[in-house]
């Protein structure tokens, strides 16, 4: 059966591409009809990973927390598909233990990969985004991969905490500035989820990685961890048409995590 | 696991409320994405109308008349329902608003208020939910507002029967999350409907305060929200429960 795609014609760059959440969002793009350019830094995973999705991705490398990167991915997006219609700011990274372990060049990465590069994509971004907004009838969007840890914290995570509730502020505050200009803002806040990101973060909750596992998921009330695929899902919601009413909000992926 | 798709195909859905507004718009999305369909609200001739529209896209449908505040009613209606197929979706969409202030909001339509809506939910969820429990597989989506999350004038009992809503929405999606049964609530602005149309007539300052507090600059159409609800009803949504989707074009980031 054929069916129209729920992004048809649709060109998305999403960072942090080439790897676990983003990967799963990237191929679930092409398969509803977009184009995607993978913007990671690893350069080697992105490329193999566009080579797998064929015609439909490219790939730049891009460290988004340095402004020239993220305005030659912006560039190269327009070079090889024309526009921008969806910008993912996926790309983070982790962080465990206690705070006062957290020195100055945990903070400088912390802080800044999650959120000073998120806003330097965002901003590299805003008049590719702009442009299709005003061509399109329901506009454009941003999408943040911010993390359960941006509505909820966990001891020993303060500092991914911070900087993860940083990028629900900064959905918020940017869902309402660019909604005149149709351009919707939305986050999606996966609990923890089997990635490569996942043995960074387990040992912040148990010395033993399957006495961990299991510790997680006696808290999750389906009882199951997540697969990648269901944050992709979330995120191709978002994106799509369907959810042309939905700007400024972050939703929990966490098989009731946060409703317990 | 792969891409589990957005579609309802081979599914049952009861919606409460089913013969107009968001409950009829929802009852068709469903159908739209392949759902069989019980419509179910008070007047049963409004509920075959909705029912022959779903036939007419050739998926199988039911009305029922169903009042919501009343457990007899609707375990009758959980009963047809289970007749008619094996149930995997209940939309508690049914509601009524009372537009008074504090002083002109009578302790009867107070209580009616809530009991439309909360109770309502309360009990179809309480018919309906051990069959769903029973084969492991259930989405529940219940009809949430923006006044589940903000106050506003002369709304009082609705704003508290629609924040009950999502304290239901919660306690539910712990208690049937472990037999598989998720739970999640759409919370919409205003859409213009039949239960607010003449609203916007008579009180054309108020709604006009809020299309001036709506960052997209529109109030909704029934066709925003349905999205929202066959998305949390897909297996697409297979591990969110528990959550309040704002439909509401920024409305309470803001
Ligand atoms: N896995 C989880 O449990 C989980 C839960 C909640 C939120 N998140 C968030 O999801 C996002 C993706 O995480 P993941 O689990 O897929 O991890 P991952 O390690 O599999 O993927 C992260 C990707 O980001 C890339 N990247 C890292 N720093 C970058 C930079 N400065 N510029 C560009 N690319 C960069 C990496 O090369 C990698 O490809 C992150 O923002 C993370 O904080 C993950």
């Amino acid at each position: 059966m054929t069916r129209a795609g729920r992004l048809d014609g649709r060109i998305a760059l999403i960072t942090g591409g080439a790897s676990g959440l983003g990967a799963a969002t990237a191929r679930a793009f092409v398969r509803e009809g977009a184009r995607v350019m993978i913007a990671d830094i690893d350069e080697g995973r992105a490329a193999e990973l566009a080579r797998e999705l064929g015609d439909g991705a490219a790939f730049v490398p891009c460290d988004h927390t340095d402004r020239g990167q993220t305005e030659a991915a912006v560039a190269a997006t327009l070079a090889a598909f024309g526009a921008l219609d969806i910008l993912h700011n996926n790309a983070g990274g982790p962080f465990a233990g206690p705070v006062e372990s957290a020195d100055d060049a945990v903070l400088a990465r912390v802080i800044g990969v999650n959120l000073v590069g998120v806003f330097k994509m965002t901003q590299s971004a805003l008049p590719a985004l702009r442009e299709s907004a005003a061509r399109r009838p329901h506009g454009a969007s941003i999408l943040f991969t911010s993390s359960l840890q941006g509505i909820k914290a966990r001891p020993n995570y303060t500092v991914y905490t911070a900087s993860k509730h940083g990028v629900v502020g900064l959905v918020k505050g940017l869902a309402l500035e660019l909604a005149p200009a149709n351009i919707r803002v939305n986050a999606i806040c996966p609990t923890v989820t089997e990635t490569p990101m996942l043995r960074s973060f387990l040992p912040g909750m148990a010395p033993d990685m399957d006495e961990a596992r299991a510790r997680l998921k006696a808290t999750i009330p389906l009882g199951r961890m997540p697969e990648p695929e269901d944050t992709a899902n979330a995120a191709l919601f978002l994106a799509s048409d369907e959810a042309r009413m939905i700007t400024g909000v972050a939703l929990a992926v966490d098989g009731g995590q946060m409703a317990g | 696991m792969g891409y589990p798709d957005f579609r309802l195909d081979g599914q049952v859905a009861i919606v409460t409320g089913g013969s107009s507004g968001l409950g009829q718009a929802g009852a068709l999305a469903l159908a739209n994405a392949g759902a069989d369909v019980v419509v179910a609200a008070r007047r049963l001739p409004e509920c075959e109308a909705v029912a022959e529209q779903i036939r007419l896209m050739g998926r199988r449908a039911l009305a029922v008349s169903v009042d919501v505040t009343d457990p007899g009613s609707t375990r009758a209606l959980a009963q047809a329902a289970e007749e008619f197929g094996p149930v995997s979706i209940l939309f508690n969409n049914a509601g009524v608003i009372s537009p008074k202030s504090l002083a002109d909001t009578s302790a009867e339509e107070w209580r009616r208020t809530l009991d439309v809506s909360a109770t309502g939910t309360f009990l179809c969820s309480q018919a309906v939910a051990p069959a769903m429990s029973r084969r492991g597989r259930g989405a529940i989506i219940n009809m949430g507002s923006i006044l589940s999350s903000v106050g506003m004038a002369n709304r009082v009992a609705y704003a508290t029967a629609k924040t009950a809503v999502i304290s239901i929405t919660r306690c539910l999606a712990v208690e049937l999350g472990p037999s598989g049964v998720r739970v999640n609530a759409i919370a919409p602005t205003v859409i213009v409907t039949d239960l607010n149309r003449k609203l916007t007539e008579t009180q054309p300052e108020l709604y006009r305060r809020v299309l001036e507090r709506m960052p997209l600059g529109r109030l909704g159409q029934t066709d925003d929200v349905t999205g929202a609800l066959v998305f949390l009803a897909s297996p697409a949504a297979s591990f969110i429960t528990g959550q309040t989707l704002y439909v509401d074009g920024g409305f309470t980031a803001g």
